[in-house]
C-alpha cells in the first residue's frame, strides 16, 4: 500500500554562502496510512521546516517528497494547491481560521475551492461539526470561539473531504491541558480512521499519544522510537495498542 | 473510543469533490471572504474608499465642467446649419435687394438686421440688431430676462451690459445714435453671455431684414438650412450686391474639447489607480498571513490573487459610486458659476454621459486593475513564508531606473518636435514623462533607505520601513507625485497666461485712456480741449489716489489725416512691427520714450546700455521689428537698432515699445499727445470704472481696463491645495498602514525607553521624507515636461508661480511631517502582547 508521505533524503538549505544556513539534512521518512508520528527536538532543529517542506508549503533544496506516492518536484505551484487541497490538512498552534469566515465555513473552504457546489460543501461542513459537538457554533466567526473550539474546527477543516495526511505543528501549544487532550483524542480518533498524521510537539507527554516519535537535531533525524503506552492506551483497554500494526 | 467522544474521520463517501478547478463555486467562496474582509475592516478601508471616490469626483465634475466650457454653436447659429452675413456696404443700400434674395432662394431663412451705433467712452460700437425671437431657428439665440420683447420701432429690449453702458433700465428711455427709444425688457443670448446688444422689433414687410428701429441697418444676417447648393448659388448670384460671408456650423472645438476631456480622464484615472495600488499593497501586505492560511488549504495562486481582486472591484464599485455622487453634488451648484467664465448658459443635464458611463465603468476597472500587481506579488509569496507574514524582498530597482530613463528621454524626445501643436506627440510625450517618473519612484524609496545610515535614529528607522515596504511606499510616492507634479504643471502654465501687472501688463489698479480709440489714429483737437483731457483725466486720477502717467506717439506729417471711428479729423500715427508671412504684418502700438515713460516703465537702463537703440521693446525678437506707417508697410526693409527692455513678452495693453525721441526726429516724426496711464492707489471698483468711463466720454476719449484674470490665480491656488490634499490623503494611507504595521516595532521601542517624542518623530520622518521625495519627483517631472515642450520658447516659464510652488514645498512636506508628528505620540496599546489577529 502507497505511504501517505514519504520523504528521500530530503535537505532543506536556507541562504546563500557564509550565511547558508541548514535547515535540513538527508532527511527520511515514511508515514502509514493510520500512523501517527510524532517530531520532538529542540528549538530551532528544523522540526518545522522538516513539517513545511512535507505539507509541499516549501520546497526542499534536494532530496523528494511523495504524497499518496506522486513526487512533488514534478508538480507545479497550481498542482500542488491541488494536492494540498486533496490530501493533506494542517493545524497549526494559532489555529490559522480565517477571520471572516464562520466556523462551517471555514471547513468547507477547502472543498468550495475544490469546485463543490456551496450547499452541498455547507451540508458536509455541518456533518463535521456535528460529529465534533460543535453543531450549535456553525454560525459563530473564529473571535467568538474558545481555544479548544477553535482547533476543533481547524482539526474538522484539516480532514474535511478524502483527506489522509494531518500535519499538525504545536496543536495543542495555545490550548489549556483540558483542551489539549481533546484535540489529541480527536487526531487518534482521526488516525484509527485511516488518516495519517505528523505531529511537532515539544511536549514528551503529547508524543506518547504518538505511534513512533522521531528526534530531529541540528536538522538531522537522529532517532526514531515508539513511545510507552501513554494515555491513548488507558483510555482504550480493548483499542489497538500503539506500535501494535505492522509497518 | 468512547459513543460519547466527538470524533473526525475522512471519509470518500460523504464529502464529494468538485472538478478539482475549482470553477465558480471557488470564485463565489473566495469572493464571500474577500467581501466579508472588506465589510470587517471598512474603517481601514474608508480613506481609501474616500481617495479614490474623490479622485472619481473631480474626474467626473471635471468632464462636465469641461464639456460645458466649449462654446456652443446655438448664440450663433440657433439651431440652423448655415449663417450668411450679408454687409450692406456703405448706408447699406445694397442690403435690401440682397435680404429679399436670400429670403427667396434660402426659404425657410432666419433674418437679423444689425446697425451699429457708437458708445460714447467705450472703444467698440453696439449692435443693434431687428431680431424675431420666435424665428424658425431662433432657438437658443435669444432670452427674456425681464420685462417683454419689443414690438414697435420705438422700442428696444437691453443686454444687462448694455443696460449698464447707457444707465438705463427697463421702462425708461434709451438714446441710441441719436435715436431715442423706450426700454422694453432685458434679453440676453444664452449662447454668448458675453453678446452686448439692443433688441429691436423686426420690421414688417419689404422693409423686414433690412431695417433697425425704423432706420436703415448695416448688416444682416440669415439663418438657414438650406443645402449648399443653393448658398453657393446666391454667393455667385449677388457678386455685383452686397458682399456674402458664409460660415457653416462647426464644432466650436468639440472635437479638441472631447481630446481633452480623454486626457484628462486618463490621467484622472492613472491617479485612481495609484491611489489604488498604494491601497492596494498595504492590504495585500495586511492580509499576507491570511492568504497564506488560505494556501495551506490548497487554494491556487489564481484563487489568492482573487481574493484581492475582488477586493479592489468591490472598493472600486462602492467608490466609484460615492465619486459619482460627489462630483455632480459639486457639479450642481458649480455650474452657474462656471457660466461667466464659459460665456454662455449651462444646461447643468446637458452632459457626455456615453463618456461619464464610460469613465464609471473604468471608475470600477481600474481599481481592481490596480489590485492586479499587489494580488500577483502576494499570491507568489510562498506559503510558509506568507504565514509568518514576512514581505517579500524588493525587486531590484536598477531595471526600472533604465526603464525610467528611457521613457523621460522618450517623452522629452515626443515634446520638443511636437511644438505644442502636434497633439498625438504631445499626448504621448507627457504620458511617457508620467510614466517615467511613475518608474523612479521605487528607486528613489530604495536611495532614501540606502542614504539613512547616516542619518538619527528615528529617521534611518522610518526611511528602513519605507525600503522593506518598497511595493507600497512606491506606488505610494508615485501617487504623491503625480497628485504634485499635475497641480504644478498646471499652475505654471496659467502664470505663464496670466497677464498681471508684474508682467507688463494691465493691474487691477491701473487704467489706459486713450486720447481717441485703440485705432492707430489720434484725434486732431485743439489746444483747449487738450488742456480739458489733461485736466479731466489728472482729476478722476486724484479721485482714486492716483498719478497719470502721460503717453505721446510719433507720427509722419507727410501722412495725410484721415477720420477716426467716431468721425473726427485724426492723425495717423506710427507703428512697430514685424513680417509675418509674405504681404503679412503684425503691428502693436509705438509710443514715444518721453521722460515720463522712461520713468514709469523703467527704460533708462537699456537706454544707457545701448544709446544707439532707436526700437525699446519687451518683445522677444527684437531685433526684427521696424516702424511701420499707420495706413501702409512703407519701409518694410527698415530695422533699425533696437534693445530689451523689462515687461511682457506676449500680449499687452500696457505701452512695451517705444521709439527713442532721438530715433524719431532722425526719421522726421513728430510726437502727439495719446493718452495716460494712470495707476490708481487701490483696485478699482465698478463705481471707479463708471467714473473713467463717464469722464472718458465727456472728453472724447475712451478708457480701458484690464479684462479681470484674477481666476487664472484662482486656477493656480486651487489646483496646488487640490492637489496637496490628494497627496497629504495619500500620505495620510500609507504613513497610517506603515505605521499600524510597525506597531510591533514602536511596542519594542516603548518597552525599552522610548518617548513619546520618538514616536513622534519617526511618524514625521516617514510622512516627511515621503511628501519630500513626491513633492521633487512632481515638480522635476512637470518642469521636464514644460521645459520639453516650450523649448523653443522658454519665456513664459519665466513667470514661477512662487507663492504656489512655496505650497507644494517646503509646505507639504513640512506640513505632512506636522500632521505626523502631531498625531503619533500616543502609545501604542498592549505594550506587553501581541494584538490578536
Amino acid at each position: 500500500m502507497t505511504a501517505p508521505l514519504e520523504l528521500r533524503g530530503v535537505s532543506k538549505t536556507y541562504g546563500e554562502g557564509p550565511a547558508a544556513v541548514q535547515a535540513l539534512v538527508e532527511a527520511n521518512l515514511s508515514v502509514a496510512a493510520g500512523e501517527m508520528v510524532a517530531v520532538m527536538g529542540p528549538s530551532g532543529s528544523g522540526k518545522s521546516t522538516l513539517l513545511t517542506i512535507a505539507g509541499s508549503l516549501e520546497e526542499p533544496t534536494s532530496g523528494e517528497v511523495y504524497i499518496e506516492g506522486t513526487p512533488l518536484s514534478g508538480l507545479s505551484r497550481d498542482d500542488r494547491a491541488r494536492l494540498r487541497r486533496r490530501h493533506i490538512g494542517y493545524v497549526f498552534q494559532d489555529f490559522n481560521l480565517l477571520a471572516g469566515l464562520t466556523a462551517v465555513e471555514n471547513i468547507t473552504m477547502p472543498l468550495e475551492l475544490d469546485g463543490v457546489r456551496s450547499r452541498q460543501a455547507r451540508r458536509a461542513g455541518l456533518a463535521a461539526l456535528e460529529e465534533l459537538g460543535l453543531a450549535d457554533r456553525a454560525g459563530s466567526f473564529p473571535d467568538e470561539l474558545s481555544g479548544g473550539q477553535r482547533q476543533r474546527v481547524a482539526l474538522a477543516r484539516a480532514l474535511v473531504g478524502e483527506r489522509r495526511l494531518l500535519l499538525a505543528d504545536e496543536p495543542t501549544g495555545a490550548l489549556d491541558s483540558h483542551s489539549g487532550e481533546g484535540v489529541m483524542r480527536l487526531i487518534r480518533s482521526a488516525c484509527h480512521s485511516g488518516a495519517a498524521a505528523v505531529m511537532v510537539t515539544h511536549d514528551a507527554q503529547l508524543a506518547s499519544w504518538a505511534d513512533r516519535v522521531v528526534f530531529v537535531r541540528d536538522g538531522a533525524i537522529v532517532d526514531s522510537t515508539s513511545p510507552l503506552a501513554g494515555p491513548e492506551s488507558l483510555l482504550t483497554p480493548g483499542g489497538p495498542q500503539p506500535g501494535e500494526e505492522a509497518r | 473510543m468512547t459513543a460519547a467522544q466527538p470524533q473526525v474521520r475522512p471519509s470518500a463517501d460523504r464529502q464529494p469533490y468538485g472538478s478539482g478547478s475549482g470553477g465558480m463555486p471557488a470564485a463565489l467562496a473566495v469572493l464571500r471572504w474577500s467581501w466579508r474582509l472588506l465589510r470587517r475592516e471598512w474603517r481601514r478601508q474608508a480613506l481609501l474608499t474616500a481617495l479614490i471616490a474623490t479622485a472619481v469626483g473631480a474626474a467626473v465634475c471635471g468632464l462636465a465642467a469641461v464639456h460645458a466650457y466649449v462654446q456652443t454653436p446655438a448664440g450663433t447659429f440657433g439651431s440652423a446649419s448655415q449663417r450668411l452675413h450679408l454687409d450692406g456696404g456703405a448706408g447699406g443700400a445694397a442690403l435690401p435687394a440682397a435680404v429679399a434674395e436670400a429670403r427667396a432662394k434660402l426659404a425657410p431663412a432666419d433674418v437679423t438686421a444689425h446697425r451699429l451705433v457708437p458708445v460714447p467712452g467705450a472703444l467698440d460700437g453696439l449692435d443693434i440688431r431687428a431680431e424675431d425671437p420666435r424665428g424658425p431657428f431662433a432657438a437658443g439665440r435669444l432670452r427674456l430676462l425681464s420685462g417683454r420683447y419689443p414690438s414697435g420701432s420705438g422700442e428696444v429690449a437691453l443686454t444687462p451690459s448694455a443696460a449698464d453702458l447707457f444707465h438705463t433700465r427697463t421702462g425708461a428711455p434709451v438714446v441710441l445714435g441719436g435715436q431715442r427709444l423706450t426700454v422694453t425688457g432685458t434679453v440676453q443670448n444664452p449662447g454668448l453671455l458675453g453678446d452686448t446688444f439692443a433688441l429691436a422689433a423686426p420690421a414688417a414687410g419689404s422693409a423686414a431684414g433690412s431695417t433697425v428701429a425704423g432706420r436703415p441697418a448695416t448688416s444682416a444676417d440669415v439663418l438657414t438650412d438650406a443645402p449648399s447648393s443653393a448658398v453657393d448659388a446666391l454667393r455667385r448670384s449677388s457678386s455685383g450686391g452686397a458682399p456674402v460671408m458664409v460660415e457653416q456650423r462647426g464644432d466650436f472645438g468639440r472635437a479638441a474639447a472631447d481630446a481633452f476631456i480623454v486626457a484628462l480622464a486618463t490621467v484622472g484615472l492613472l491617479l485612481v489607480s495609484l491611489v489604488a495600488a498604494a491601497g492596494f499593497a498595504a492590504v495585500a501586505q495586511r492580509r499576507l498571513r491570511q492568504i497564506g492560511m488560505l494556501g495551506t488549504i490548497g487554494a491556487t495562486d489564481r484563487q489568492l490573487r482573487l481574493v484581492l481582486l475582488g477586493h479592489g472591484a468591490l472598493t472600486g464599485a462602492v467608490a466609484t459610486a460615492g465619486g459619482a455622487i460627489l462630483g455632480g453634488a459639486v457639479w450642481m451648484p458649480l455650474a452657474p458659476w462656471l457660466e461667466s467664465a464659459a460665456g454662455h448658459r449651462i444646461d447643468r443635464l446637458a452632459l457626455p454621459w456615453p463618456m461619464l458611463t464610460l469613465l464609471l465603468v473604468f471608475g470600477v476597472l481600474t481599481p481592481t486593475a490596480a489590485a492586479w500587481w499587489p494580488a500577483r506579488a502576494m499570491a507568489r509569496v510562498p506559503t510558509a513564508q506568507a504565514l509568518s507574514a514576512r514581505p517579500p524582498r524588493p525587486l531590484p530597482a536598477r531595471q526600472s531606473v533604465w526603464a525610467a530613463a528611457a521613457l523621460l528621454a522618450a517623452g522629452a524626445g515626443a515634446l520638443i518636435p511636437a511644438h505644442r501643436a502636434n497633439g498625438l506627440l504631445v499626448v504621448a510625450g507627457i504620458v511617457a514623462v508620467v510614466l517615467g517618473m511613475l518608474l523612479l519612484s521605487a528607486p528613489v524609496v530604495r536611495l532614501m533607505a540606502a542614504a539613512a545610515r547616516r542619518t538619527p535614529f528615528t529617521t534611518r528607522l522610518a526611511l528602513r520601513d519605507l525600503g522593506r515596504h518598497q511595493a507600497r511606499s512606491g506606488a505610494a510616492l508615485a501617487a504623491i507625485t503625480l497628485a504634485i507634479g499635475l497641480p504644478v504643471a498646471i499652475s505654471v502654465l496659467a502664470a505663464a497666461s496670466q497677464h498681471t501687472a508684474d508682467t507688463g501688463n494691465l493691474s487691477d489698479r491701473q487704467t489706459m485712456i486713450r486720447a481717441g480709440t485703440r485705432d492707430p489714429v489720434i484725434p486732431l483737437l485743439s489746444d483747449a480741449a487738450r488742456r480739458a483731457q489733461q485736466s479731466a483725466v489728472g482729476r478722476w486720477a486724484a479721485s482714486v489716489g492716483g498719478t497719470a502717467t502721460p503717453l505721446e506717439m510719433a507720427y509722419d506729417p507727410a501722412v495725410p489725416h484721415t477720420s477716426t471711428r467716431s468721425g473726427l479729423d485724426g492723425q495717423p500715427v506710427v507703428e512697430t512691427g514685424r513680417r509675418t508671412g509674405a504681404n503679412v504684418w503684425s503691428s502693436i502700438p509705438l509710443y514715444v520714450a518721453t521722460p515720463a515713460a522712461v520713468r514709469e516703465f523703467g527704460l533708462g537702463a537699456a537706454i544707457k546700455a545701448a544709446p544707439d537703440a532707436q526700437i525699446l521693446s519687451s518683445l522677444p525678437g527684437s531685433p526684427e521689428l521696424t516702424v511701420l506707417g499707420a495706413t501702409g508697410r512703407d519701409r518694410p526693409g527698415d530695422a533699425p537698432p533696437s534693445a530689451h527692455v523689462p515687461g511682457s513678452s506676449t500680449y499687452t495693453s500696457v505701452p512695451h515699445a517705444f521709439l527713442t525721441p532721438a530715433a524719431a526726429r532722425a526719421r522726421g516724426l513728430r510726437t502727439i499727445p495719446a493718452g495716460w496711464l494712470v495707476t490708481a492707489g487701490h483696485e478699482l471698483t465698478g463705481q471707479d470704472r463708471a467714473a473713467a468711463r463717464d469722464m472718458a466720454a465727456a472728453g472724447g476719449m475712451s478708457a480701458e481696463f484690464r479684462d479681470r484674470q484674477g481666476g487664472l490665480r484662482t486656477v493656480r491656488l486651487v489646483s496646488v491645495a487640490a492637489g496637496a490634499a490628494l497627496a497629504l490623503g495619500v500620505l495620510a494611507m500609507t504613513v497610517g498602514t506603515l505605521r499600524a504595521e510597525s506597531t510591533d516595532d514602536l511596542r519594542t521601542l516603548t518597552a525599552t525607553g522610548a518617548t513619546s517624542g520618538n514616536r513622534r518623530a519617526l511618524t514625521a520622518a516617514t510622512a516627511g521624507s515621503l511628501a519630500l521625495a513626491g513633492t521633487v519627483l512632481g515638480t522635476l517631472g512637470a518642469y521636464l515636461v514644460l521645459l520639453s515642450a516650450y523649448s523653443d520658447d522658454l519665456s513664459p516659464l519665466a513667470h514661477v508661480p512662487v507663492v504656489p510652488l512655496l505650497m507644494a514645498f517646503p509646505g507639504i512636506p513640512v506640513l505632512a511631517a506636522a500632521v505626523g508628528w502631531l498625531s503619533a505620540g500616543r502609545e501604542p496599546p498592549g505594550l506587553a502582547r501581541r494584538l490578536l489577529e
